[in-house]
């Protein structure tokens, strides 16, 4: 039986649970020193201002068109002067990534490996088999970094959970690797810590995020859908459509706590019920907007409600895409803990980007809030003794077993 | 909720008769390990997988799982 005592006792083991911060002589070794990541003063010049005012169209682009693959060459990248004991981090090739990565590790020294993904965002391509231990060997090998470096270790975003097996990639890389914050700008102070708060691992959904995937939603759908109305109304058309879309992806970015409904097609739809009645209301006026516009207006808004409610989810880091709960009302990953295989090492409540593991009275985790749950199967992938199991997959195996 | 083992599809995946105990006994015993090296600036090397498997009577993927995780809580550990 596989338990973790509360306490150590009669010389038994101690919980092994991550102990709090504290102050430790640093080694000045290879393989296991905590190498202090002292940000270095970093120089701006107008020079630099003009590269960025030069690379303006290329990031709006990046923003408004999140949704189309932006690769950059994948490689290694030396940050400051690195040396032989020199952290390693890992990423993926999506520019806007390597960007922020490249911005948040200004003044350090270390080693960014960008891994060829697609150009795919860290969670996307993880989560999509495009950025997996394949990926990682690849540029390990191609980048010769076991050269450079005398230690074995990688720091992996901690986003890449849900495809990155950490045991898997040390047999078959010979690297064991660790997985760092979940955002760039964090980076820094966990070099320097090598601890990582709640803050660091869980994944925000701020106001300001919110905008930024709005604006990626809108973008997105615009360039997927304008045709369609375009066919049916005219060329003419499509402004308005944009104007529709905009609005409505603005309203369940900022709403999408708030809004009535419990999935996102209802959430959606309730803006856009409301912009309808609107839009009717008008009829009622004696200078009233032709009897066509309004029809137009009213299929175009109910056209857009749809799209966003059905994209918001694919747009926002809380909430998984998975067609079988948005059309099957079900959903395809339900999990639970096996308590007397869990050894409550706690890697589970490590690589959620959520907060739905606790600790119980015996030192075990349990799944303690399924509905915050996202689905994302980084706890399943990570767990080292296979505790945690997936209740849908395990009930299909028992109905495929019996016919 | 359903424990029995037979019922872990995981399981089933990864081939493994993998027993937490030992998995947990290795971590500790890194974990400890590195905590230790750290204290005293010794150089740690990688571990052999086979001595670890001889060392604590396990097979080298409860000695893989067993070392990620106790690096893992040495090197990546949260509050």
């Amino acid at each position: 039986m596989s338990t973790i005592a509360p306490a150590p006792e009669k010389g038994g083991m101690p919980p092994l649970r991550p102990q709090p911060p504290q102050a430790k002589p640093i080694a000045a070794t290879e393989g296991n020193q905590r190498p202090k990541a002292e940000r270095k003063p970093s120089g701006h010049s107008f020079a630099t201002f003009l590269a960025t005012i030069g690379q303006l169209p290329k990031r709006i682009f990046q923003t408004v068109f999140r949704v189309v693959p932006y690769p950059t060459k994948p490689g290694l990248i030396r940050i400051g002067n690195p040396g032989s004991g020199s952290p390693v981090l890992v990423t993926t090739n999506y520019d806007l990534t390597v960007r922020r990565m490249r911005r948040a590790l200004e003044g350090l020294d270390c080693y960014l490996l960008v891994a060829p993904s697609a150009g795919i965002d860290v969670w996307c391509a993880a989560t999509g088999g495009r950025f997996s231990i394949a990926n990682v060997i690849s540029i390990l090998k191609t980048s010769h970094i076991g050269q450079l470096v005398s230690h074995r270790r990688l720091i992996l975003p901690q986003l890449s959970a849900t495809g990155i097996n950490i045991f898997e990639l040390r047999k078959r890389s010979g690297w064991s690797a660790v997985f760092g914050p979940v955002r760039a700008e964090d980076i820094p102070e966990y070099l320097a810590t090598r601890r990582r708060t709640k803050s660091m691992i869980r994944v925000s959904f701020t106001i300001g995020e919110r905008l930024e995937m709005a604006t990626a939603m809108w973008g997105s759908l615009c360039l997927r859908y304008t045709l369609f109305p375009c066919l049916i109304f005219g060329w003419r058309i499509a402004p308005w459509f944009a104007v529709i879309l905009g609005g409505l992806s603005l309203a369940v970015g900022l709403g999408c706590f708030k809004l009535p409904g419990k999935t996102f097609v209802q959430k959606a739809g309730f803006p856009g019920l409301l912009g309808i009645v609107g839009l009717v209301a008008t009829l009622l006026f004696p200078w009233h907007p032709p009897t066509l516009f309004v029809v137009r207006g009213t299929v175009l808004i109910a056209f857009a409600s749809f799209l966003t409610g059905t994209a918001f989810p694919s747009y926002s880091p809380l909430w998984p895409c998975g067609y079988s709960k948005l059309f099957y009302g079900a959903c395809d990953l339900r999990l639970s803990v096996i308590e007397e295989q869990c050894i409550g090492c706690k890697i589970c409540d490590l690589v959620c980007p959520v907060e739905c593991f606790s600790l119980n009275a015996n030192r075990k985790m349990t799944f303690a809030d399924a509905d915050t749950c996202v689905g994302c199967g980084a706890c399943l992938i990570q767990c080292p003794t296979d505790a945690i199991i997936n209740e849908v997959a395990n009930e299909h195996r028992m109905q495929t077993a019996h016919g | 909720m359903k424990s029995s083992r037979l019922h872990n599809p995981n399981e089933e995946a990864s081939a493994f008769l993998l027993r937490p105990v030992v998995i947990e006994r290795v971590a500790h015993w890194w974990k400890q390990s590195l905590d230790e090296a750290g204290h005293k600036g010794e150089v740690l090397k990688p571990p052999d997988l086979s001595e670890i498997a001889a060392k604590f009577q396990c097979s080298e993927e409860e000695a893989v799982r067993g070392l990620s995780v106790g690096e893992h809580l040495y090197w990546g550990g949260g509050e």
